[in-house]
């Protein structure tokens, strides 16, 4: 632009003129310019210009354009006189001035130890433009970052660049523990057990720090931070040693963590809740008092039958069809006052402004994988998108040890440095709560989402959780993002369970939390805080819908759940029998859920009140309840209007018959009903009309049902895995995720 | 925001027009209607009562739905099934609590009164949705309440909310779903179509009429909302929201037909149908004649008929002209459709031949015509407003005036002429015996007190025509009624299973109707061997009693 301008402007531009001498690109792929001209900056020496905190950077004609901080100063009047020709002084920023100088004249010995930025270009690891790029984000969207997180980010450096720079700024010596025979023999040195325990182990995860050795005046230690001055001072007070510093890698320091607690991890794990809690967890499904009751119950029913036939079946009868109805009505309830408004948290756009990105705190998301290479470049790719500072994301990738395959797509996938690879070590039960547990015992952040392995939350979906936690009390433990499917069109199996989960999760789940009932979570996207999670002994890893029972433990602790505004998108399951897989786990595990909760009735009603009481039996208990019950009273419609026998009349006799035809016309229809609203709230009006052949897929969720009363039987804490990656396409849902972000 | 929220105001910002302030007008708007629909009810009560106890004017349908809510529970048990299915059963269902309570004020049932309770309840029904519609429309609150009140007053629209028939209850019903469907058009919000939709469900049970009318709305709501939204599949759901109501109370009617009747369709076959009524010859008036496979007479009688409400076809045009403009907004489209369901479904009947001309069938003009009346004077721009809210009541009145003068002609007052002339008093006798189906309720009181006066008897009735003798029996044991399952196989095996039989005299009408009559056509002359004449009423009934002889 400068050099556009003819010889008279040029000269009253003098001190006018504000330049940034940051390289440029006039587009987002262009190539980028560096506004500093070298054989300018050359007419004079380094020297001077870093003395004089100057740099001629550009000359036009005669004209000589000149960089300083403050062209009204004296000593940048000087200049005037120390240059030769006519001089136009233009204001510039200091730090814009040096990062110019360093590349123009190269860097200061001296000044490679005082940044780093300075120290990555100068090794090469770094090109000027890039750091440039970085600063700039640096001073905006990323304000708070330090920089080497924000190029970490960037994909140009990996953490042991960082750490390596880190060192050399310090002037610390660096370490590597991830290589070598020595890098982990420190671990098994006796004299530092007791060193371990001078502080409780989530320090050293939240600090990223570990000790190497210790003697009678000195401690060593490794860590990522050396700035971290909480970490020292604490590990200086609890030692009253001499402190002696290396500076190390992110993975380094997760590595000999991974190892140090590998046994204590997995050993809570799987036996944390139990320990604590053993009546809250599902490692036995029954308790004496229940079983006797259940014997009670089934003997008094052959008696009954054997006895008085039409008595005892219209009892067993009329119970039934009251029970049922008792939860068709709920339900129904419940979904019609969802339709009327947005029982859940609306979180605008607006919401997520206010609060300072400065302010987010360390998030960690945990995702369990097995046998999952098919969508590990979709999850990459989804959670690269996510609107978070990636310095303070902490993701786990939960691998089972034995799944090679994934370790191995995992390793070969080159993932961003914050994700990292967690291997859970082989042992039972093998679920997926139980991982989960796993990796919550090296989760560092202040919440705590999970995600499965096909996910694509929308990209704000932290934030909002973040922004909902912010304006909530204490008493708000977990938020629950909705979950829909991307590929809903590939046949009418995922048409239909779209269908079913928009009534889930835009009817149902949102009026559980006006109404403040107890929220049975769904499998992924629970925004949880994470300290509140490990009080309450996280997931039960023996029950096989850990999500449903940890919503019903939050409740029962006082804790709310809420619904937010946010959709995480998955796949549909598309094969019926893999669909029959994963329905019959969801199924066991309600009824493993209700039956853990039930063991002590009053003592439940005392914990959820009356309205969590009613819920409680009517979403866990009631669901699975009308997937078996339906059979059985399809079977008795078809009887009694084909055949009509006279026993079936007499039992269902009276009121019994209105309830049951009530149960029959009704409920059906009003489900159906139900459903067809729910997809249109849910922005997928195209299977409203699928939704009309829904019977179809309830006789699908009855085969599911039965096949879940099997395994509790017999197999409770069998994890039947569920196949992903059947999925067509994973962009078919992408334009409805789109639209509900503004939602 | 919501996708309710953004689609309401996305359907505000298109239409241009000005959506009231929701919450704030609340509380405000819900006085209003409900002051308006209890002072609707009350002066519909005060027309039912005079009707029933000064005028005599008991409205045999309405008498007879009002006795199958008490056949329900006849006898002390709930018996669903009894409910018949000649017509829709929502006023029978209605009916039920009144007859559970009929000891308290017997005429609820012996004069049929809980229809006209009935009807009065569905009057307040439809002024308050006319009223919210008319908010809805942006109307200040005085054309509100003037509007509203010449819509309910309008002559034939009160004679039908006190005389207990279903026809303006349907109306009021059709209102109702027509003022959900524009609220979710205005709003978005998805409980608004829902309730669209249950309110029409609910005509269903009451009218069948509802069924064009719901056709028409649902496909002015399909094309309407693709058109404003370009979104096929969002048409398709929306349209299903709004019919899968009444579809699914169609499936029901037609499967419970099907299972305890063996017919499907028994509500249009059945000797009750206006297929079989006008078939037996009965109605077959001159202008029924006229209009039997002419289509041009059948069109001239059914757009004739608008003199119910003579605004409704200049207001159809000026919407359906008003839809020409590019962007329309999308409620105008399903009120027109709608609007054309009843009359298109009289052109079919009228010009087929299986139904007669009787004003009420027309009835639909009155709230059709209002809504879209009410629909223009919402696109008025001020500074018209003000003249054109008063000169639409001056044309309501003026209206309302016509309809009574229709009320009072012989061809177009085609079964409302005798009570219109005896309100107005120009036609001022003692009715009893001689108007409407008084007499039948008084052969009912006769009938039942012999059958009271004779507790050892256990007699067979056919429904047919001897239905108004229910309200009278004490015990209901001595009475088997044609209504009950095992009737039939009683009517043909009596031995031992009953004791008396009532048989009405066999003319044309009985011997195809009734079915004591159909069964034994020649037990009323005494040619039955197995019976013997014991009584004979007045209006030429008999009883026999059963001979051991028999069957």
């Amino acid at each position: 632009m400068i050099t556009a301008l003819g010889d008279a402007k040029l000269g009253q531009l003098d001190k006018k003129l504000f330049v940034s001498l940051r390289p440029f690109r006039t587009s987002p792929h262009g190539k980028w310019r560096d506004p500093v001209d070298a054989g300018a900056a050359h007419t004079v020496s380094d020297e001077d210009a870093r003395l004089g905190r100057f740099l001629p950077f550009q000359r036009v004609g005669d004209y000589l354009f000149v960089a300083v901080v403050d062209p009204e100063s004296s000593s940048s009047l000087v200049l005037t006189e120390f240059l030769d020709g006519k001089i136009v002084l233009c204001r510039a920023e200091a730090e814009d001035i040096m990062l110019a100088q360093d590349r123009v004249y190269g860097l200061l010995a001296g000044v490679r130890e005082q940044r780093m930025g300075a120290w990555l270009v100068a090794s090469g690891r770094v090109t000027a433009e890039e750091l440039s790029a970085a600063l700039e984000q640096q001073r905006g969207e990323a304000a708070g970052v330090k920089i080497g997180a924000i190029l970490m980010q960037r994909g140009v450096v990996n953490h042991w660049d960082v750490a390596e720079a880190c060192a050399r700024q310090q002037g610390l010596p660096v370490i590597d523990l991830l290589h070598g025979d020595a890098a982990t023999a420190f671990l098994y040195d006796e004299r530092l057990k007791p060193v371990w325990t001078w502080t409780d182990e989530r320090f050293w995860f939240r600090h990223l720090v570990v000790p190497l050795a210790v003697d009678h005046a000195t401690l060593t230690i490794a860590m990522v931070d050396p700035q971290d001055e909480e970490a020292l001072d604490v590990l200086a007070t609890a030692s009253g040693r001499r402190l002696r510093v290396f500076v190390t890698g992110h993975r380094d320091v997760m590595s000999v963590l991974n190892q140090r607690f590998r046994l204590a991890h997995e050993e809570a794990s799987r036996l944390d809740l139990l320990q604590r809690r053993p009546e809250d967890s599902a490692f036995r499904q029954l308790n004496r008092m229940q079983a006797v009751t259940l014997a009670a119950i089934a003997l008094a029913l052959a008696l009954g039958f054997i006895w008085k036939t039409v008595l005892t079946g219209t009892i067993v009868a009329g119970f039934i069809e009251l029970l049922y109805a008792s939860v068709s009505v709920f339900r129904l309830w419940a979904m019609a006052r969802a339709a009327g408004d947005d029982s859940e948290i609306i979180v605008t756009k607006a919401d997520m402004a206010r609060v300072p990105p400065t302010s987010l705190p360390e998030y960690t998301i945990l995702v369990p994988l097995y046998k999952e290479t098919a969508v590990l470049p979709t999850l990459a790719r989804a959670i690269q998108d996510l609107q978070y500072p990636k310095d303070r994301l902490d993701v786990k990738f939960l691998l089972e040890e034995d799944d090679l395959e994934t370790i191995a797509a995992a390793r070969a996938a080159n993932l961003p440095p914050y994700i990292e690879l967690l291997i859970v070590p082989p042992s039972e039960p093998r679920t997926k709560p139980k991982a989960c547990n796993y990796g919550l015992t090296k989760a560092r952040g202040e919440y705590l989402v999970i995600y499965d392995a096909e996910d694509i939350p929308e990209p704000d979906q932290l934030l909002k959780a973040i922004t909902v936690f912010r304006q909530s009390d204490d008493t708000l433990a977990c938020v629950q993002a909705k979950l829909s499917y991307y590929n809903e069109n590939q046949n009418i199996l995922t048409r239909w369970f779209t269908a079913e989960y928009a009534n889930w999760f835009e009817l149902l789940l949102p009026s559980l939390f006006a109404l403040k009932m107890p929220i049975p979570l769904g499998g992924t996207s629970n925004h949880l805080r994470t300290d509140t999670l490990r009080d309450l002994g996280a997931w039960d890893p023996f029950n096989v819908a850990e999500d449903a029972d940890l919503g019903v433990r939050l409740h029962k602790a006082g804790y709310r759940t809420a619904v937010m505004n946010s959709t995480t998108m998955e796949e549909a399951n598309s094969d019926f029998v893999n669909w029959v897989r994963q329905r019959s786990r969801w199924v066991k595990g309600y009824l493993q859920t209700w039956l853990v909760h039930m063991r002590h009735p009053f003592k439940l009603y005392r914990e959820l009140g009356f309205t969590g009481f009613v819920g409680f039996q009517m979403t866990v208990g009631g669901t699975p309840l009308q997937f078996l019950i339906n059979p059985i009273l399809w079977a008795l419609t078809v009887v009694w209007y084909v055949f009509g026998p006279q026993y079936l009349q007499d039992i269902f006799g009276g009121w019994v018959y209105y309830v049951g035809n009530l149960c029959l016309f009704l409920g059906n229809i009003s489900f159906l009903y139900a459903n067809v609203v729910g997809v249109i709230k849910a922005g997928r009006p195209g299977l409203a009309k699928w939704v009309l052949l829904s019977p179809i897929y309830w006789v699908f969720m009855s085969i599911a049902a039965y096949k879940a009363l099997n395994q509790l039987i017999f197999r409770p804490s069998y994890w039947e895995k569920t196949h992903h990656g059947l999925a067509r396409s994973v962009g078919a849902g992408g334009a409805v995720a789109e639209a509900n972000v503004g939602a | 925001m919501s996708t309710a929220l953004r689609n309401g105001a996305r359907a505000a910002a298109v239409m241009e027009q000005e959506v009231p302030a929701h919450e704030a007008a609340t509380v405000y708007l819900r006085s209003e209607g409900v002051g308006l629909a209890i002072a609707v009810m009350a002066v519909s009560l005060l027309v039912g009562y005079d009707l029933v106890f000064r005028l005599h004017q008991v409205y045999g349908d309405a008498m007879s739905r009002v006795l199958t809510g008490l056949y329900i529970t006849w006898g002390g048990q709930f018996h669903l099934a009894a409910m018949s299915f000649y017509w829709s059963p929502l006023i029978s269902l209605l009916s039920i609590p009144f007859a559970l309570v009929r000891h308290v004020w017997p005429p609820l049932m012996t004069y049929g009164f809980t229809a006209n309770i009935l009807s009065a309840s569905f009057a307040a029904v439809g002024a308050y949705h006319i009223n919210r519609l008319f908010w809805r429309f942006g109307l200040p609150a005085w054309a509100r309440v003037a509007l509203t009140l010449l819509y309910a007053f309008n002559p034939l629209i009160l004679l039908y909310s006190g005389n207990g028939m279903s026809d303006q209850m349907e109306c009021a019903l059709v209102i109702a779903s027509a003022e959900n469907m524009v609220a979710y058009l205005q709003t978005g919000r998805l409980t608004d179509i829902t309730k669209a939709g249950s309110w029409l469900a609910a005509a269903f049970m009451v009218r069948y009429e509802s069924v064009p009318i719901g056709a028409g709305m649902g496909m002015g709501l399909t094309l309407a909302v693709w058109r404003y939204e370009r979104n096929w599949q969002k048409a398709n759901a929306v349209a299903i929201a709004f019919l899968l109501p009444v579809f699914a109370a169609g499936i029901i009617w037609i499967l419970l037909g099907w299972m305890i009747m063996h017919d499907p369709l028994y509500f249009l076959n059945s000797r009750y149908s206006n297929g079989a009524q006008i078939a037996s010859g009965t109605y077959n008036f001159p202008q029924v004649m006229a209009a039997r496979h002419n289509i041009g007479i059948t069109l001239y009688q059914v757009v004739f008929f608008s003199v119910n409400f003579i605004p409704y076809f200049p207001a159809l045009i000026a919407v359906a002209v008003m839809q020409l403009r590019r962007r329309p907004d999308p409620i105008g489209l399903p009120l027109i459709l709608g609007s054309l369901g009843a009359p298109l479904l009289q052109v079919a009947l009228l010009y087929t031949h299986r139904s007669a001309d009787w004003q009420r069938f027309f009835i639909y003009y009155v709230p059709f015509g209002v809504m879209l009346c009410g629909y223009l004077l919402w696109r008025v721009r001020r500074p018209w407003r003000f003249a054109a809210l008063a000169g639409a009541c001056v044309l309501f009145l003026f209206a309302d005036y016509v309809t009574l003068q229709a009320m009072r002609s012989r061809v177009w007052g085609n079964g409302d002429t005798t009570p219109t002339a005896l309100v107005l008093g120009t036609h001022r006798v003692k009715t009893f015996h001689t108007v409407n189906d008084y007499s039948s309720i008084y052969s009912g009181q006769v009938e039942g007190a012999y059958v009271n006066a004779h507790p050892g008897l256990r007699v067979l009735v056919s429904t047919f025509q001897s239905w108004p003798m229910m309200a009278y029996i004490h015990d209901p044991k001595q009475v088997i009624f044609s209504n009950q399952m095992d009737f039939r196989s009683v009517l043909l095996n009596p031995r031992g299973r009953a004791n008396a039989i009532l048989t009405v005299p066999d003319n044309s009408f009985s011997k195809q109707n009734d079915t004591i009559n159909a069964v034994y056509p020649a037990l009323w002359s005494g040619r039955v061997g197995w019976t013997k004449l014991i009584h004979q009423f007045p209006n030429g009934d008999r009883v026999f009693a059963i001979l051991p002889t028999a069957p």
